[in-house]
């Protein structure tokens, strides 16, 4: 056996030892996030020069909607949406 | 301009749209609130929406009370998190590290009695008035391994 095959051998080992290694199956990925951060009032987004609308969704229920509702027993509208909604992706 | 900023970062952006051709007697027609998968959700899914905002500017970042109140989502799993705060979204300069917490917590406060400031505020014992902080977290799982950290998120700025 050579120098070549000898090297070679080991680095074939080395290789195999490195497979065989036990990885390491804990997710190094966190759970966690902030979710939420407690604001001051008021907030700078509230209705200012710049706004068009707000809403923090704090108004009773039965105050009339603000927000058209999608309805989704129309007929043209089952099966994702028309056209002119629709998202790439 | 069309962009798209979550938590402070830029996402998405085009800049060659023509959203209106000639067309300049209307702004703005109309907003859609909705969730669309182009051949349907594999399960039931929902999104809340809240504090609703259509503006001419820029909005956020939130501001907080300085010191900052937070809380973390339930995460899973975890035995201990510990959370940082830095004042840029990447990180260079962070200003305070959170004592280890157990995983009864879920929130905290940034200030000196839950932690210890570093960096340009090394010590101090609260965070720069006016300034916009970005935050993220770890956790410890119950064989003692830490995760990484989060990218940085939930963008704040402290009140004046």
């Amino acid at each position: 056996m050579n120098i070549w095959n000898i090297a070679g051998s080991l680095l074939l080992s080395t290789g195999l030892t490195m497979w065989a290694q036990p990885r390491n199956l804990e997710s190094a990925t966190p759970s966690v996030r902030v979710a939420c951060v407690s604001p001051v009032t008021p907030q700078p987004h509230r209705p200012g020069n710049a706004v068009i609308f707000y809403d923090d969704f704090d108004r009773p229920p039965d105050q009339e909607p603000r927000y058209f509702e999608y309805n989704f027993s129309a007929p043209q509208n089952r099966g994702g949406g028309s056209a002119s909604k629709r998202t790439s992706g | 301009m069309f962009a798209l900023w979550v938590d402070g970062r830029l996402e998405a952006s085009r800049t060659d749209l023509d959203w209106h051709g000639v067309w300049n007697d209307y702004a703005i027609n109309a907003v859609f609130l909705e969730n669309y998968w182009n051949q349907g959700s594999g399960k039931r899914q929902a999104r809340w929406f809240d504090d609703f905002v259509i503006s001419t500017q820029p909005i956020g970042p939130l501001i907080a009370a300085n010191p900052p109140s937070i809380t973390r989502t339930p995460g899973s799993g975890l035995a201990a998190w510990e959370a940082q705060a830095a004042t840029d979204p990447q990180g260079k300069d962070v200003v305070w590290r959170s004592k280890t917490l157990a995983s009864a917590a879920r929130g905290l406060v940034i200030d000196a009695a839950h932690g210890t400031f570093m960096g340009s505020r090394a010590g101090k014992r609260q965070l720069t008035a006016g300034a916009t902080h970005w935050l993220r977290l770890r956790e410890r799982n119950a064989s003692g391994v830490w995760s990484d950290w989060t990218t940085w998120h939930a963008p704040l700025r402290t009140a004046p």
